[in-house]
């Protein structure tokens, strides 16, 4: 079965004045259908930019990639436009991600109205059957965001995302701006999306507790680097790049009895304009050596998990 | 059946809420209203002219001349007896049409070359504003007379002048509330639903970056009017025997120690504008904000 | 609300009522809170936006914005001595030196055109009677405390990252060697592993200066890591407070439940989570009752009338609920 999803070498490289920033650097992963592959990691890690990547919001530097088998990393306008009605991205923030100006159903038809072929009818009736689909009661229709709290304007946007029916959809830290209790609601939307609709995700966060429970298979990024991936709960049971361990090793947890080593982290994030060679978390780990200033061998040390550290993984 | 009811109604409901709404904010907003009606006065008495004022405004009546206000004349006579009342009202023709004109004008340029250059930035940017800093950099009133002395007198090519002069102030101000909504996440998501540029501009951007834009035109009709009357002065512009304000305004300095009446309402008359003019702009801006609750 | 101590409790907040006026309308954002804080300890408020946290901490130090905000009743005794009718003047000695507080996002609380040297400098040559020299000794102390190297006294906030800003923060505040640190916040705006050694780094300090604290956060995590106490509060009240073990073993109130499942768990297998149906109630318009009836699922015809008092139910664990 041909993943929906295949990122080959991915490289997004912007210029600074001080140099290249190297934002996402040599990513390379598979994404099956209906699954959610979630990336996490901390700021400047490059998650973002690798979600925006992959729609074209930002234009890759190099490398290639196959959505449903197609070769999509350079396409021109035409292709663009199919492309963005099967590839949709959900946003961060609630509060900036909405035009302040328009109301509910107008965001939810701006899409409709720029695929150019729905009458005015099948628009309405779009629009009434996806907010029901996430949520939003029809008198909301006439709101505009500023009326209504975080979770609503998040259904809003889950709502203009899926418009056009979408196969793939970016989803950015879309529940990290808002309450934990809105938070559990609006997974359980995703989640019941994913089912009803076969969706694929990609989910974006920095929320360790949240990315395990949704995810089938998780990226760990560090400085533009794909440092691990892993099926989601082995990755918690079984992390092996000392950065993963690290990440881990952080987390509060709400729970008062168990007791938890933390590995502090020496030093601070180096920055990404021309970054060292090999691994970038070097600087930072305790188990660095001078083998770590070559570039990394990824491998499998067990189905599905893979690890980029020669150290970690004994392949040096 | 019901159903399709239904959403008819819904849709016939929501296009006139928007026209009633804002309508309805405005005329909230008592400061704002005044200000509509007070304009709305002026520029009425001024189409009405003929019908409005006392007087035609070229009688000259050489045995009363620089009489202060009576019964006759409400406003009083010029320095060559003409009614001082029929030359503002018929004046309001001439002045209004050059500013709201010349800010028309100004802006029409200007707010499309301050959106592409805001929205595309890089090298149009830097061209488009080269360009306006180059009217920028001589000051406003010399230009106005420097193209005013090209073009020759005249209403229209008063206009035209005092147009350009006022375009490079809304490039410049468009251009910063583009660039300060560009970068808004709700204008990304419009370009991953497949908006172009043109539909993400004008549906998404500007209707967001208009506020400022609003004030400025208001008080750009009271600095085109302003500046008509500069021109008027040294012999541009509008020429005599045309009731222009500015130009009543002018030679009525002259006079001001004696006959103060002749420079008195003629400026009264342009404050009343400015004002509001400036009132109505701010109302409009704040009635159009969907933020601003009434 | 006396805790078990022989001695006064540091802080002492009594039946603190605070109404903001908006448009015409009266937001109830503090409905009768009351605490106490013994020396030493640190006292998480945990709740969600608008529950009011913030402005139960802004009132005791006394910033609120008047209009629109008002106390419309309540005492505050900090020491003995009642803050809410202290003349300005007197205020103004307390704060920042007995009572400091850091704020939520160190992005913007540093001035961006004053070195991060000068601006702890401030706190101290307004509080303490100190020359130059004495001052920038003491700050470089004080920068050492944190992490920091003192070397740095002259740089910029925008030439430090996130997590080494909001230690200049903890700087300010503790420069003084407050008693009472009001923290609104303070890694909510920091990555995890950021977090982990601010976090540390404050608990180390209010050990060595026996700081109380009061922290807000909406994290249960950080709650478990930093508090001794922990009070929960929905729609301007509290309604449950306990120790640690109270709150995070046996919670009893509805919605401290709720928040609990509404955090996927690091080792569970839920394939569903069970998040409070609903939304927090409009502070302008509050519902009869139990703030909370309208979402908790054991509500009952009592729950809907009257006034539901806090009590205690066990020693030092206290509850807002009928359902005991």
């Amino acid at each position: 079965m041909t993943p929906i999803l295949e990122v080959q070498n991915l490289k997004k490289y912007f210029d600074t004045p001080r140099g290249k920033l190297h934002a996402v650097d040599d990513i390379s992963f598979q994404l099956e259908r209906g699954k959610t592959l979630g990336v996490v990691g901390e700021s400047g890690c490059g998650k973002s930019t690798l979600g925006r990547t992959l729609l074209h919001l930002i234009e890759p530097t190099s490398g290639k990639i196959f959505f449903e088998g197609e070769d999509i990393s350079a396409v021109n306008r035409k292709k663009l436009r199919r492309l963005r009605e099967d590839m949709q991205i959900i946003f961060q923030d609630p509060y900036s991600s909405l035009n302040p100006r328009m109301t509910v159903s107008e965001a939810i038809m701006d899409p409709l109205k720029l695929a150019h072929r729905f009458s005015k009818q099948e628009m309405e009736e779009r629009i009434e059957h996806l907010m029901d689909t996430v949520g939003l009661a029809e008198r909301l229709r006439n709101s505009y965001p500023h009326e209504l709290d975080g979770g609503r304007r998040q259904r809003v946007g889950i709502a203009r995302s899926l418009a056009l029916n979408p196969k793939f959809i970016v989803c950015d830290e879309p529940v990290s701006a808002l309450d934990v209790s809105i938070q559990a609601q609006i997974l359980n939307l995703l989640q019941d999306l994913q089912e009803s609709r076969q969706l694929t995700y990609m989910f974006i966060t920095h929320d360790l507790s949240v990315v395990r429970y949704i995810s089938n298979d998780i990226c760990v990024m560090y400085m533009g680097q794909l440092v691990e991936k892993s099926p989601a709960k082995e990755l918690f049971k079984n992390p092996v790049h000392p950065y993963t361990k690290a990440l881990l090793s952080a987390i509060l947890v709400p729970d008062i009895h168990t007791k938890r080593e933390q590995i502090i982290l020496k030093g601070e994030v180096t920055s990404p304009v021309t970054p060292r060679p090999g691994c970038r978390f070097a600087p930072r780990c305790s188990y660095a050596c001078k083998n770590c200033d070559e570039a990394q061998k990824v491998v499998e040390v067990t189905p599905g998990h893979f690890v980029s550290c020669d150290v970690a993984t004994g392949a040096s | 059946m019901a159903k399709e009811q239904g959403i008819q109604n819904i849709m016939n409901k929501k296009k006139e809420s928007i026209l009633r709404i804002t309508l309805h904010r405005l005329l909230k907003n008592k400061l704002a209203a005044a200000g509509f009606i007070v304009f709305l006065i002026f520029v009425l008495m001024s189409i009405f002219a003929p019908w409005v004022a006392p007087y035609d405004y070229t009688k000259q009546d050489l045995y009363n001349t620089l009489a202060g206000p009576s019964a006759q004349h409400l406003l009083g006579t010029d320095e060559v007896g003409r009614d001082i009342l029929s030359r503002l009202i018929y004046g309001g023709r001439y002045s209004l049409r050059i500013g709201l004109l010349s800010m028309a004008l100004g802006a029409g340029i200007g707010i499309p070359l301050g959106a592409i250059a805001g929205f595309y930035g890089k090298r149009l940017d830097d061209v488009l504003m080269r360009f306006m800093d180059i009217f920028q950099a001589i000051p406003n009133l010399m230009l106005a007379i420097a193209l005013s002395a090209t073009l020759g007198g005249g209403v229209n090519n008063c206009i035209l002048a005092l147009g350009i002069t006022s375009m490079p102030a809304f490039a410049r101000m468009t251009r910063a509330s583009i660039l300060s909504v560009r970068g808004m996440e709700y204008v990304e998501a419009a370009k991953s639903t497949n908006s172009s540029d043109f539909h993400t501009i004008v549906k998404h951007v500007l209707p967001n970056a208009i506020a400022p834009l609003l004030v400025q035109s208001t008080m750009n009709v009271a600095t085109s009017i302003l500046n008509a009357a500069a021109l008027s002065f040294i012999g541009l512009g509008v020429q005599p025997p045309l009731p222009e304000w500015g130009a009543m305004l002018s030679i009525g300095r002259t006079y001001i120690r004696d006959h103060w009446h002749m420079c008195v309402f003629p400026g009264l008359t342009i404050f009343l504008n400015v004002m509001a003019l400036n009132l109505f702009g701010d109302g409009l801006r704040d009635a159009l904000d969907p933020r601003m609750k009434s | 609300m006396e805790n078990m101590g022989k001695t006064e409790p540091l802080l002492k907040v009594e039946d603190l009522v605070v109404h903001y006026t908006a448009g015409g309308e009266v937001i109830e954002a503090v409905n009768g809170v009351s605490f106490t804080l013994d020396k030493g300890e640190t006292i998480g408020l945990v709740g969600e936006t608008g529950a009011g946290k913030t402005t139960i901490v802004k009132s005791i130090l006394r910033i609120l914005p008047d209009p629109p905000a008002k106390v419309k009743s309540g005492k505050i005794y900090y020491n003995g001595q009642e803050l809410l009718g202290l003349p300005e003047q007197q205020m103004r000695k307390i704060r920042g030196s007995q009572i400091s507080m850091i704020f939520q996002d160190p992005m913007t609380a540093l001035n961006p055109v004053f070195s991060v040297g000068d601006q702890i400098a401030e706190v101290l040559k307004l509080h303490r009677n100190i020359k130059k020299k004495e001052a920038y000794t003491k700050v470089c102390e004080i920068l050492e405390m944190v992490g920091i190297s003192g070397e740095r006294y002259g740089e910029y906030p925008h030439q430090f990252s996130g997590g080494m800003k909001q230690r200049v923060v903890i700087a300010m505040a503790l420069s003084c060697n407050p008693a009472l640190l009001l923290a609104d916040e303070p890694t909510t705006a920091l990555d995890v592993t950021i977090q982990a050694q601010v976090l540390n780094m404050m608990n180390r300090l209010k050990k060595e200066l026996g700081t109380s604290v009061i922290m807000i956060t909406h994290d249960l995590g950080i709650v478990a890591a930093a508090c001794d106490r922990v009070a929960v509060v929905y729609a301007g009240e509290i309604v449950e407070m306990g120790n640690k073990e109270h709150i995070f073993d046996h919670g009893l109130h509805p919605y401290t439940e709720g928040l609990f499942h509404s955090i996927p768990s690091l080792t569970g297998d839920e394939t569903r989570l069970r998040p409070i149906e609903g939304l927090p109630p409009n502070p302008a318009d509050l519902p009869k009752g139990c703030n909370f009836s309208p979402r908790c699922s054991y509500a009952a015809a009592a729950c809907k009338e009257g006034v539901i008092e806090l009590r205690e139910v066990e020693p030092g664990h206290y509850l807002r609920c009928n359902r005991t």
